[in-house]
Protein backbone atom coordinates (compact mmCIF):
# COMPACT_ATOMS: atom_id res chain seq x y z
CA UNK A 1 0.00 0.00 0.00
CA UNK A 2 2.61 2.48 0.90
CA UNK A 3 4.54 1.61 -2.29
CA UNK A 4 1.81 2.13 -4.63
CA UNK A 5 1.30 5.58 -2.69
CA UNK A 6 5.11 6.45 -3.10
CA UNK A 7 4.40 5.91 -6.93
CA UNK A 8 1.42 7.92 -7.08
CA UNK A 9 3.60 10.88 -5.11
CA UNK A 10 6.21 10.31 -7.73
CA UNK A 11 4.01 10.40 -10.44
CA UNK A 12 2.57 13.67 -9.46
CA UNK A 13 6.20 14.95 -8.60
CA UNK A 14 6.96 14.21 -12.36
CA UNK A 15 3.90 15.82 -13.64
CA UNK A 16 4.04 18.74 -11.41
CA UNK A 17 7.65 19.46 -12.72
CA UNK A 18 6.28 18.46 -16.53
CA UNK A 19 3.62 21.32 -15.91
CA UNK A 20 6.20 24.01 -14.43
CA UNK A 21 8.50 23.67 -17.33
CA UNK A 22 6.01 23.95 -19.94
CA UNK A 23 4.44 26.93 -18.17
CA UNK A 24 7.30 28.72 -17.24
CA UNK A 25 7.32 32.14 -18.67
CA UNK A 26 11.32 31.92 -19.25
CA UNK A 27 11.78 30.21 -22.72
CA UNK A 28 15.06 29.53 -24.47
CA UNK A 29 13.74 31.09 -27.61
CA UNK A 30 11.94 33.96 -27.94
CA UNK A 31 8.51 33.77 -29.76
CA UNK A 32 7.94 34.38 -33.45
CA UNK A 33 7.01 38.15 -34.74
CA UNK A 34 3.00 38.72 -34.03
CA UNK A 35 3.10 41.48 -36.25
CA UNK A 36 3.17 40.49 -39.80
CA UNK A 37 4.40 43.24 -41.40
CA UNK A 38 7.87 42.59 -39.63
CA UNK A 39 7.74 39.39 -41.63
CA UNK A 40 6.29 40.66 -44.90
CA UNK A 41 9.51 43.50 -45.05
CA UNK A 42 11.75 40.36 -44.05
CA UNK A 43 9.97 38.99 -47.20
CA UNK A 44 10.69 42.29 -48.68
CA UNK A 45 14.40 42.12 -48.00
CA UNK A 46 14.68 38.23 -49.43
CA UNK A 47 12.56 39.37 -53.00
CA UNK A 48 15.30 38.14 -55.80
CA UNK A 49 17.69 41.25 -56.90
CA UNK A 50 15.83 40.79 -60.72
CA UNK A 51 16.41 43.56 -63.41
CA UNK A 52 13.34 44.60 -64.59
CA UNK A 53 12.69 42.33 -67.92
CA UNK A 54 12.91 39.67 -65.19
CA UNK A 55 10.30 41.25 -62.94
CA UNK A 56 7.91 42.03 -66.14
CA UNK A 57 8.57 38.38 -67.23
CA UNK A 58 7.27 36.79 -63.57
CA UNK A 59 4.35 39.82 -63.78
CA UNK A 60 3.26 38.18 -67.20
CA UNK A 61 3.45 34.85 -65.78
CA UNK A 62 1.38 35.79 -62.70
CA UNK A 63 -1.27 37.04 -64.93
CA UNK A 64 -1.59 34.36 -67.62
CA UNK A 65 -0.31 36.04 -70.29
CA UNK A 66 3.06 33.22 -70.79
CA UNK A 67 3.34 29.80 -69.03
CA UNK A 68 6.00 29.64 -66.61
CA UNK A 69 9.17 28.69 -68.38
CA UNK A 70 12.91 27.57 -66.90
CA UNK A 71 13.70 31.21 -66.44
CA UNK A 72 10.55 32.15 -64.58
CA UNK A 73 11.04 28.82 -62.46
CA UNK A 74 15.10 29.76 -61.54
CA UNK A 75 13.39 33.51 -60.65
CA UNK A 76 11.02 32.33 -58.65
CA UNK A 77 13.61 29.81 -56.76
CA UNK A 78 15.27 32.62 -55.86
CA UNK A 79 12.46 34.38 -54.27
CA UNK A 80 11.84 31.33 -52.20
CA UNK A 81 12.96 33.06 -48.67
CA UNK A 82 10.52 35.52 -49.64
CA UNK A 83 7.49 33.26 -49.61
CA UNK A 84 8.52 31.22 -46.84
CA UNK A 85 8.37 34.85 -44.83
CA UNK A 86 4.98 35.36 -46.57
CA UNK A 87 3.55 31.57 -45.68
CA UNK A 88 4.61 32.58 -41.82
CA UNK A 89 3.00 35.94 -42.03
CA UNK A 90 0.09 34.40 -43.85
CA UNK A 91 -0.60 33.32 -39.74
CA UNK A 92 0.03 36.20 -38.14
CA UNK A 93 -3.61 38.07 -36.80
CA UNK A 94 -2.21 41.42 -36.65
CA UNK A 95 -0.19 43.79 -38.71
CA UNK A 96 0.87 47.46 -38.55
CA UNK A 97 2.80 48.61 -41.19
CA UNK A 98 4.33 51.23 -38.96
CA UNK A 99 2.95 54.04 -41.37
CA UNK A 100 4.26 57.44 -39.98
CA UNK A 101 0.55 59.27 -40.42
CA UNK A 102 2.43 62.31 -38.90
CA UNK A 103 3.90 63.40 -42.10
CA UNK A 104 0.69 63.25 -43.74
CA UNK A 105 0.46 63.39 -47.53
CA UNK A 106 3.97 63.44 -47.39
CA UNK A 107 4.37 60.12 -45.80
CA UNK A 108 6.16 57.48 -47.72
CA UNK A 109 4.68 54.42 -48.59
CA UNK A 110 7.93 52.10 -49.82
CA UNK A 111 6.61 48.92 -48.91
CA UNK A 112 3.65 49.16 -51.50
CA UNK A 113 5.55 48.43 -54.70
CA UNK A 114 7.68 45.93 -53.02
CA UNK A 115 3.84 44.09 -51.97
CA UNK A 116 2.76 44.53 -55.11
CA UNK A 117 6.05 42.85 -56.44
CA UNK A 118 6.00 39.96 -53.83
CA UNK A 119 1.74 39.23 -55.59
CA UNK A 120 3.37 38.63 -58.43
CA UNK A 121 5.96 36.22 -56.78
CA UNK A 122 3.29 34.32 -55.11
CA UNK A 123 1.00 34.14 -58.20
CA UNK A 124 3.86 32.95 -60.47
CA UNK A 125 4.56 30.44 -58.44
CA UNK A 126 0.63 29.48 -58.16
CA UNK A 127 1.21 29.02 -61.78
CA UNK A 128 4.16 27.16 -61.23
CA UNK A 129 2.78 24.63 -59.30
CA UNK A 130 -0.47 24.19 -61.51
CA UNK A 131 1.63 23.48 -64.83
CA UNK A 132 3.53 20.98 -62.78
CA UNK A 133 -0.34 19.17 -62.02
CA UNK A 134 -0.06 20.54 -58.22
CA UNK A 135 -3.33 21.80 -58.49
CA UNK A 136 -4.75 22.18 -54.75
CA UNK A 137 -1.03 23.31 -53.89
CA UNK A 138 -1.13 26.09 -56.54
CA UNK A 139 -5.00 26.58 -55.23
CA UNK A 140 -3.38 27.06 -51.68
CA UNK A 141 -1.13 29.42 -52.88
CA UNK A 142 -3.98 31.47 -54.48
CA UNK A 143 -5.44 31.48 -51.12
CA UNK A 144 -2.58 33.33 -49.52
CA UNK A 145 -3.84 36.17 -51.54
CA UNK A 146 -6.54 36.74 -49.19
CA UNK A 147 -4.27 37.16 -45.58
CA UNK A 148 -1.88 39.22 -47.67
CA UNK A 149 -4.23 41.08 -48.96
CA UNK A 150 -6.03 41.51 -45.45
CA UNK A 151 -2.34 42.80 -44.24
CA UNK A 152 -1.63 45.09 -46.93
CA UNK A 153 -5.25 46.81 -45.25
CA UNK A 154 -7.04 49.76 -45.51
CA UNK A 155 -4.61 52.76 -43.89
CA UNK A 156 -4.56 54.86 -46.53
CA UNK A 157 -6.09 54.49 -50.19
CA UNK A 158 -3.54 53.50 -51.86
CA UNK A 159 -2.98 50.55 -49.65
CA UNK A 160 -6.64 49.93 -50.07
CA UNK A 161 -6.12 49.87 -53.75
CA UNK A 162 -3.28 47.34 -53.89
CA UNK A 163 -5.02 45.39 -51.43
CA UNK A 164 -8.05 44.77 -53.88
CA UNK A 165 -5.56 44.17 -56.99
CA UNK A 166 -3.70 41.48 -54.48
CA UNK A 167 -6.91 39.69 -54.35
CA UNK A 168 -8.38 40.29 -58.21
CA UNK A 169 -4.84 39.26 -59.54
CA UNK A 170 -5.58 35.51 -57.12
CA UNK A 171 -8.85 35.46 -58.35
CA UNK A 172 -7.61 35.58 -62.18
CA UNK A 173 -5.16 32.75 -61.21
CA UNK A 174 -8.15 30.85 -59.61
CA UNK A 175 -10.04 30.92 -62.44
CA UNK A 176 -7.90 29.07 -64.74
CA UNK A 177 -6.70 26.63 -62.14
CA UNK A 178 -9.57 25.08 -61.54
CA UNK A 179 -10.32 24.73 -64.88
CA UNK A 180 -7.90 22.46 -64.88
CA UNK A 181 -8.60 20.84 -62.20
CA UNK A 182 -13.12 20.78 -63.11
CA UNK A 183 -13.09 16.51 -62.86
CA UNK A 184 -12.24 16.77 -59.41
CA UNK A 185 -14.95 16.92 -57.43
CA UNK A 186 -13.16 16.34 -53.60
CA UNK A 187 -10.57 18.98 -54.48
CA UNK A 188 -13.40 21.71 -55.57
CA UNK A 189 -15.90 21.26 -52.37
CA UNK A 190 -12.46 21.77 -50.43
CA UNK A 191 -11.63 24.93 -52.52
CA UNK A 192 -15.14 26.12 -52.72
CA UNK A 193 -14.88 26.13 -48.71
CA UNK A 194 -11.72 27.41 -48.32
CA UNK A 195 -12.88 30.11 -50.58
CA UNK A 196 -15.58 31.30 -49.27
CA UNK A 197 -14.29 30.82 -45.34
CA UNK A 198 -11.33 33.06 -46.90
CA UNK A 199 -13.97 35.71 -47.88
CA UNK A 200 -14.25 37.47 -44.77
CA UNK A 201 -12.57 41.16 -46.59
CA UNK A 202 -13.59 43.63 -43.93
CA UNK A 203 -12.01 45.75 -45.60
CA UNK A 204 -13.33 49.02 -46.78
CA UNK A 205 -13.27 52.48 -48.28
CA UNK A 206 -14.55 53.96 -45.44
CA UNK A 207 -11.50 53.61 -43.39
CA UNK A 208 -9.18 55.03 -45.42
CA UNK A 209 -11.16 58.12 -46.27
CA UNK A 210 -11.92 58.95 -42.66
CA UNK A 211 -8.16 59.23 -41.79
CA UNK A 212 -7.69 61.40 -44.90
CA UNK A 213 -10.45 63.89 -43.65
CA UNK A 214 -8.27 64.27 -40.48
CA UNK A 215 -5.03 65.01 -42.82
CA UNK A 216 -6.79 67.31 -45.60
CA UNK A 217 -8.69 69.24 -42.65
CA UNK A 218 -5.39 70.22 -40.72
CA UNK A 219 -3.67 70.88 -43.63
CA UNK A 220 -6.45 73.15 -44.81
CA UNK A 221 -5.24 75.82 -42.05
CA UNK A 222 -2.99 78.83 -42.19
CA UNK A 223 -0.17 77.69 -39.89
CA UNK A 224 -0.14 75.20 -42.78
CA UNK A 225 -0.41 76.99 -45.93
CA UNK A 226 3.60 76.82 -47.39
CA UNK A 227 2.61 72.68 -47.20
CA UNK A 228 -1.09 73.49 -48.60
CA UNK A 229 0.01 75.43 -51.51
CA UNK A 230 2.46 72.56 -52.18
CA UNK A 231 0.45 70.24 -52.93
CA UNK A 232 -1.84 72.16 -54.17
CA UNK A 233 0.37 73.42 -56.70
CA UNK A 234 2.24 69.66 -57.26
CA UNK A 235 -1.83 68.93 -58.46
CA UNK A 236 -2.10 71.09 -60.88
CA UNK A 237 1.01 70.09 -62.62
CA UNK A 238 1.63 66.84 -61.60
CA UNK A 239 3.79 66.18 -58.31
CA UNK A 240 6.62 63.89 -60.63
CA UNK A 241 7.37 67.24 -62.14
CA UNK A 242 7.97 69.03 -58.30
CA UNK A 243 6.56 72.41 -57.64
CA UNK A 244 6.28 75.41 -59.07
CA UNK A 245 7.75 77.86 -56.95
CA UNK A 246 5.78 80.79 -58.46
CA UNK A 247 2.70 78.84 -58.36
CA UNK A 248 3.11 77.97 -55.06
CA UNK A 249 3.71 81.87 -54.03
CA UNK A 250 0.48 83.22 -55.63
CA UNK A 251 -1.75 80.50 -53.72
CA UNK A 252 0.32 81.73 -50.27
CA UNK A 253 -0.37 84.94 -51.16
CA UNK A 254 -4.17 84.81 -52.50
CA UNK A 255 -4.95 82.36 -49.05
CA UNK A 256 -6.89 83.58 -46.18
CA UNK A 257 -8.68 81.84 -42.93
CA UNK A 258 -11.99 82.40 -44.67
CA UNK A 259 -11.05 80.87 -47.93
CA UNK A 260 -9.67 78.13 -46.09
CA UNK A 261 -12.72 77.73 -43.96
CA UNK A 262 -15.10 77.26 -46.84
CA UNK A 263 -12.34 74.69 -48.38
CA UNK A 264 -13.09 72.68 -45.40
CA UNK A 265 -16.50 72.83 -45.21
CA UNK A 266 -16.67 71.76 -49.17
CA UNK A 267 -14.48 69.19 -48.18
CA UNK A 268 -16.12 67.39 -45.86
CA UNK A 269 -19.68 67.91 -46.76
CA UNK A 270 -18.45 66.03 -50.00
CA UNK A 271 -16.00 63.19 -48.34
CA UNK A 272 -19.37 62.57 -45.52
CA UNK A 273 -21.66 61.85 -48.29
CA UNK A 274 -19.24 59.76 -50.30
CA UNK A 275 -18.98 57.59 -47.46
CA UNK A 276 -22.44 56.96 -46.90
CA UNK A 277 -22.53 56.00 -50.77
CA UNK A 278 -19.46 53.56 -49.94
CA UNK A 279 -21.24 52.00 -46.63
CA UNK A 280 -24.90 51.88 -48.21
CA UNK A 281 -25.85 48.59 -50.38
CA UNK A 282 -26.82 50.43 -53.32
CA UNK A 283 -26.88 49.25 -57.66
CA UNK A 284 -23.68 50.14 -58.87
CA UNK A 285 -24.78 52.02 -61.39
CA UNK A 286 -26.31 54.43 -58.84
CA UNK A 287 -23.65 54.69 -56.33
CA UNK A 288 -21.33 55.20 -59.18
CA UNK A 289 -23.24 58.19 -60.83
CA UNK A 290 -23.60 59.71 -56.76
CA UNK A 291 -19.95 59.28 -56.25
CA UNK A 292 -18.87 60.48 -59.61
CA UNK A 293 -21.30 63.73 -58.64
CA UNK A 294 -19.23 64.37 -55.05
CA UNK A 295 -15.74 63.79 -57.03
CA UNK A 296 -16.59 66.23 -59.36
CA UNK A 297 -18.14 69.53 -60.34
CA UNK A 298 -15.56 71.86 -58.78
CA UNK A 299 -15.84 75.75 -60.00
CA UNK A 300 -12.02 75.97 -60.58
CA UNK A 301 -12.24 79.32 -60.54
CA UNK A 302 -13.20 79.69 -56.89
CA UNK A 303 -10.39 78.98 -54.42
CA UNK A 304 -12.42 76.99 -51.91
CA UNK A 305 -14.04 74.74 -54.06
CA UNK A 306 -10.64 74.62 -56.38
CA UNK A 307 -8.48 73.58 -53.01
CA UNK A 308 -11.44 71.19 -51.64
CA UNK A 309 -11.75 69.61 -54.90
CA UNK A 310 -7.97 68.79 -55.29
CA UNK A 311 -8.10 66.60 -52.19
CA UNK A 312 -11.26 64.50 -53.30
CA UNK A 313 -9.99 61.20 -54.35
CA UNK A 314 -11.52 59.11 -57.15
CA UNK A 315 -14.43 58.09 -55.35
CA UNK A 316 -16.16 56.38 -58.80
CA UNK A 317 -12.77 54.27 -59.91
CA UNK A 318 -12.26 53.05 -56.50
CA UNK A 319 -15.93 52.01 -56.18
CA UNK A 320 -15.55 50.21 -59.56
CA UNK A 321 -12.48 48.41 -57.90
CA UNK A 322 -13.73 46.92 -55.45
CA UNK A 323 -17.28 45.86 -57.81
CA UNK A 324 -14.83 44.31 -60.24
CA UNK A 325 -13.14 42.17 -57.00
CA UNK A 326 -16.53 41.20 -55.89
CA UNK A 327 -17.77 40.40 -59.18
CA UNK A 328 -14.67 38.20 -59.73
CA UNK A 329 -15.42 36.15 -56.47
CA UNK A 330 -18.76 35.58 -57.33
CA UNK A 331 -17.83 33.97 -60.87
CA UNK A 332 -15.49 31.79 -59.30
CA UNK A 333 -17.76 30.47 -56.94
CA UNK A 334 -20.51 30.54 -60.15
CA UNK A 335 -17.53 28.36 -61.94
CA UNK A 336 -17.46 26.12 -59.10
CA UNK A 337 -21.00 25.20 -58.98
CA UNK A 338 -21.09 24.58 -62.76
CA UNK A 339 -18.11 21.95 -62.51
CA UNK A 340 -19.44 20.55 -59.38
CA UNK A 341 -23.26 20.07 -61.35
CA UNK A 342 -21.15 18.76 -64.49
CA UNK A 343 -19.57 15.99 -62.25
CA UNK A 344 -22.88 14.95 -61.22
CA UNK A 345 -24.65 14.65 -64.29
CA UNK A 346 -21.56 14.02 -66.59
CA UNK A 347 -22.37 17.00 -68.84
CA UNK A 348 -22.31 21.16 -68.49
CA UNK A 349 -25.77 22.32 -67.52
CA UNK A 350 -27.67 24.24 -70.18
CA UNK A 351 -28.72 26.96 -68.00
CA UNK A 352 -27.15 28.44 -65.45
CA UNK A 353 -28.61 26.92 -61.92
CA UNK A 354 -30.62 28.81 -59.52
CA UNK A 355 -29.63 30.96 -56.19
CA UNK A 356 -26.37 31.27 -57.45
CA UNK A 357 -23.82 34.95 -56.96
CA UNK A 358 -24.55 37.30 -59.36
CA UNK A 359 -23.03 39.79 -61.05
CA UNK A 360 -22.32 43.22 -59.17
CA UNK A 361 -22.59 45.58 -62.19
CA UNK A 362 -25.95 45.13 -62.80
CA UNK A 363 -27.01 43.41 -59.97
CA UNK A 364 -28.31 40.35 -62.38
CA UNK A 365 -26.74 36.84 -62.57
CA UNK A 366 -24.25 36.45 -64.83
CA UNK A 367 -25.07 35.66 -68.71
CA UNK A 368 -24.29 31.84 -68.62
CA UNK A 369 -22.41 30.61 -72.50
CA UNK A 370 -21.33 27.24 -73.66
CA UNK A 371 -18.14 27.53 -75.25
CA UNK A 372 -16.53 24.42 -77.79
CA UNK A 373 -13.87 23.90 -74.44
CA UNK A 374 -16.01 25.11 -71.45
CA UNK A 375 -18.23 28.45 -70.36
CA UNK A 376 -18.27 31.82 -70.14
CA UNK A 377 -19.88 33.78 -67.28
CA UNK A 378 -21.10 37.74 -68.77
CA UNK A 379 -21.54 40.34 -66.92
CA UNK A 380 -24.54 42.15 -68.09
CA UNK A 381 -23.35 45.64 -66.46
CA UNK A 382 -20.85 47.85 -67.85
CA UNK A 383 -17.04 49.12 -65.99
CA UNK A 384 -18.55 53.06 -65.47
CA UNK A 385 -15.31 54.14 -65.15
CA UNK A 386 -13.99 52.36 -68.32
CA UNK A 387 -13.73 55.18 -71.29
CA UNK A 388 -14.98 51.84 -73.38
CA UNK A 389 -17.65 51.26 -71.32
CA UNK A 390 -15.86 47.49 -70.69
CA UNK A 391 -18.31 44.36 -70.27
CA UNK A 392 -15.90 41.71 -68.25
CA UNK A 393 -16.42 38.19 -69.23
CA UNK A 394 -14.64 35.50 -67.33
CA UNK A 395 -13.78 32.07 -69.28
CA UNK A 396 -13.69 28.86 -67.89
CA UNK A 397 -11.98 25.88 -69.29
CA UNK A 398 -13.36 22.25 -68.84
CA UNK A 399 -10.37 19.49 -68.97
CA UNK A 400 -11.52 17.03 -70.97
CA UNK B 1 79.89 62.62 -5.43
CA UNK B 2 78.78 64.43 -8.26
CA UNK B 3 80.07 68.46 -8.61
CA UNK B 4 76.28 69.52 -8.52
CA UNK B 5 75.69 67.73 -5.15
CA UNK B 6 79.17 69.22 -4.02
CA UNK B 7 77.92 72.35 -4.73
CA UNK B 8 74.42 71.73 -3.18
CA UNK B 9 76.29 70.60 -0.12
CA UNK B 10 78.09 73.40 0.36
CA UNK B 11 75.21 75.96 -0.02
CA UNK B 12 73.55 73.98 2.61
CA UNK B 13 76.37 72.87 5.28
CA UNK B 14 78.67 76.35 4.81
CA UNK B 15 75.65 78.53 4.30
CA UNK B 16 78.28 80.85 2.37
CA UNK B 17 78.45 84.85 2.70
CA UNK B 18 79.45 86.29 -0.35
CA UNK B 19 79.60 90.02 -1.35
CA UNK B 20 78.85 90.93 -4.87
CA UNK B 21 80.31 93.50 -7.23
CA UNK B 22 80.17 94.21 -10.39
CA UNK B 23 84.05 93.01 -11.27
CA UNK B 24 82.56 89.15 -9.31
CA UNK B 25 79.10 89.49 -11.46
CA UNK B 26 81.72 89.83 -15.13
CA UNK B 27 83.73 87.13 -13.91
CA UNK B 28 81.21 84.73 -12.96
CA UNK B 29 79.08 85.67 -16.40
CA UNK B 30 82.24 84.68 -18.35
CA UNK B 31 83.09 81.46 -16.29
CA UNK B 32 79.13 80.98 -17.08
CA UNK B 33 79.72 80.68 -20.70
CA UNK B 34 83.09 79.09 -20.81
CA UNK B 35 81.37 76.36 -18.87
CA UNK B 36 78.39 76.18 -21.10
CA UNK B 37 80.26 75.97 -24.07
CA UNK B 38 83.09 73.31 -23.00
CA UNK B 39 79.98 71.58 -22.17
CA UNK B 40 78.05 71.56 -25.43
CA UNK B 41 81.34 70.69 -27.29
CA UNK B 42 81.89 67.67 -24.60
CA UNK B 43 77.96 66.78 -25.49
CA UNK B 44 78.35 66.89 -28.80
CA UNK B 45 81.45 64.07 -29.14
CA UNK B 46 79.66 61.76 -26.34
CA UNK B 47 76.08 61.74 -27.82
CA UNK B 48 76.94 61.45 -31.61
CA UNK B 49 75.13 57.96 -31.97
CA UNK B 50 72.50 59.55 -30.30
CA UNK B 51 71.96 62.23 -33.49
CA UNK B 52 72.69 59.30 -36.11
CA UNK B 53 69.69 57.68 -34.69
CA UNK B 54 67.59 60.83 -34.71
CA UNK B 55 68.16 60.83 -38.37
CA UNK B 56 67.38 57.69 -39.14
CA UNK B 57 64.04 58.22 -36.97
CA UNK B 58 63.63 61.52 -39.01
CA UNK B 59 63.69 60.02 -42.46
CA UNK B 60 61.19 56.76 -41.30
CA UNK B 61 59.07 59.48 -40.12
CA UNK B 62 59.77 61.25 -43.39
CA UNK B 63 58.69 58.82 -45.69
CA UNK B 64 55.74 57.87 -43.66
CA UNK B 65 54.51 61.12 -43.29
CA UNK B 66 54.95 60.80 -47.49
CA UNK B 67 52.90 57.82 -47.97
CA UNK B 68 50.33 58.81 -45.47
CA UNK B 69 49.61 62.18 -47.49
CA UNK B 70 50.42 59.89 -50.73
CA UNK B 71 47.16 57.61 -49.36
CA UNK B 72 45.16 60.88 -48.44
CA UNK B 73 45.15 62.34 -51.88
CA UNK B 74 44.67 58.75 -53.54
CA UNK B 75 41.69 58.14 -51.44
CA UNK B 76 40.57 61.86 -51.22
CA UNK B 77 40.35 61.99 -55.12
CA UNK B 78 37.92 59.20 -55.26
CA UNK B 79 36.17 60.09 -51.92
CA UNK B 80 35.37 63.49 -52.71
CA UNK B 81 32.28 62.83 -54.94
CA UNK B 82 30.29 60.68 -52.47
CA UNK B 83 31.14 63.33 -49.22
CA UNK B 84 29.72 66.56 -51.00
CA UNK B 85 26.46 65.15 -53.06
CA UNK B 86 26.07 66.71 -56.34
CA UNK B 87 23.05 68.74 -57.70
CA UNK B 88 22.21 65.53 -59.94
CA UNK B 89 22.38 63.11 -56.43
CA UNK B 90 20.14 65.29 -54.63
CA UNK B 91 17.62 65.45 -57.20
CA UNK B 92 18.00 61.86 -57.76
CA UNK B 93 17.16 61.14 -54.05
CA UNK B 94 14.41 63.84 -53.86
CA UNK B 95 12.44 61.92 -57.08
CA UNK B 96 13.12 58.19 -55.53
CA UNK B 97 11.45 60.34 -52.30
CA UNK B 98 8.50 61.06 -54.37
CA UNK B 99 8.23 57.37 -56.00
CA UNK B 100 7.01 56.82 -52.92
CA UNK B 101 5.35 59.15 -51.10
CA UNK B 102 1.47 59.06 -50.46
CA UNK B 103 0.72 62.56 -52.20
CA UNK B 104 2.87 60.93 -55.56
CA UNK B 105 1.02 57.79 -55.61
CA UNK B 106 -2.90 59.27 -54.77
CA UNK B 107 -2.14 61.80 -57.49
CA UNK B 108 -0.97 59.16 -60.21
CA UNK B 109 -3.60 57.03 -59.47
CA UNK B 110 -6.26 60.25 -59.58
CA UNK B 111 -4.55 60.97 -63.31
CA UNK B 112 -4.36 57.00 -64.79
CA UNK B 113 -6.01 54.40 -62.48
CA UNK B 114 -4.60 51.62 -61.30
CA UNK B 115 -2.48 50.92 -64.83
CA UNK B 116 -0.29 54.52 -64.01
CA UNK B 117 -0.02 53.41 -60.41
CA UNK B 118 1.49 49.99 -61.22
CA UNK B 119 3.93 51.66 -63.16
CA UNK B 120 5.18 53.72 -60.97
CA UNK B 121 5.58 51.10 -58.66
CA UNK B 122 7.24 49.19 -61.24
CA UNK B 123 9.47 52.45 -61.57
CA UNK B 124 10.44 52.24 -57.69
CA UNK B 125 11.47 49.08 -57.68
CA UNK B 126 13.45 50.00 -60.73
CA UNK B 127 15.31 52.88 -58.69
CA UNK B 128 15.00 51.05 -55.10
CA UNK B 129 14.67 47.32 -55.64
CA UNK B 130 14.50 45.20 -53.33
CA UNK B 131 17.62 44.90 -50.75
CA UNK B 132 18.35 41.21 -51.01
CA UNK B 133 21.16 40.34 -48.35
CA UNK B 134 21.44 37.11 -50.47
CA UNK B 135 22.32 35.04 -47.42
CA UNK B 136 20.84 33.40 -45.02
CA UNK B 137 21.66 32.47 -41.14
CA UNK B 138 23.86 29.08 -42.64
CA UNK B 139 25.54 31.03 -44.77
CA UNK B 140 26.39 33.82 -42.50
CA UNK B 141 27.78 31.28 -39.98
CA UNK B 142 29.56 29.34 -42.42
CA UNK B 143 31.44 32.21 -43.63
CA UNK B 144 31.76 33.86 -39.71
CA UNK B 145 33.15 30.25 -39.01
CA UNK B 146 35.37 29.63 -42.09
CA UNK B 147 33.65 26.04 -42.77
Amino acid sequence: MKRIHDCLTMKMILIGLVVIFVASPVRAIPNDPDNAALLYYQGFLSLAELNEEARDHIAKVARGETAPDDKVRQDISKCKGAIDFAEAAAQALFCNWGIRYSQGFDCLLPQMAQARYLTFVLIADARIRASDGDYKGALERCLMTEPFARHVGDDTIISYLVSLSVRTLGYKCMQEIIGRASDDGELLKWFRNELVTSEDYTLSAVRPLKIEIEIVTDLMQMKNIEKLARVLADSSVGALTGSDEKKVREIVKAANEKTLEQARQIYLQRMNSAMVVLSTPMPYELAYARLKQMSDNFDPNNPAEAAAGAFMPAFAKIYTQDTMRRTSFNAIITAIEIYISRIKTGKLPDELPQNLPKDLFSGKPFEYKKTADGFILRCQGEDLSDKDKKIYEYEFKVKK
Amino acid sequence: MRPEEDIENFVRVRKPRVTTSEQMDNRTLHDSFAAMEQTIQVKSTKYKPSVLRNRRIRLVAAAAAAIIVAIGLFLGRYRHTPEIPTTEHREAAQSETILISMISMRMTYQRGGFDALDQQFRDTLDVLGPRSSGASMKDLLREINGS
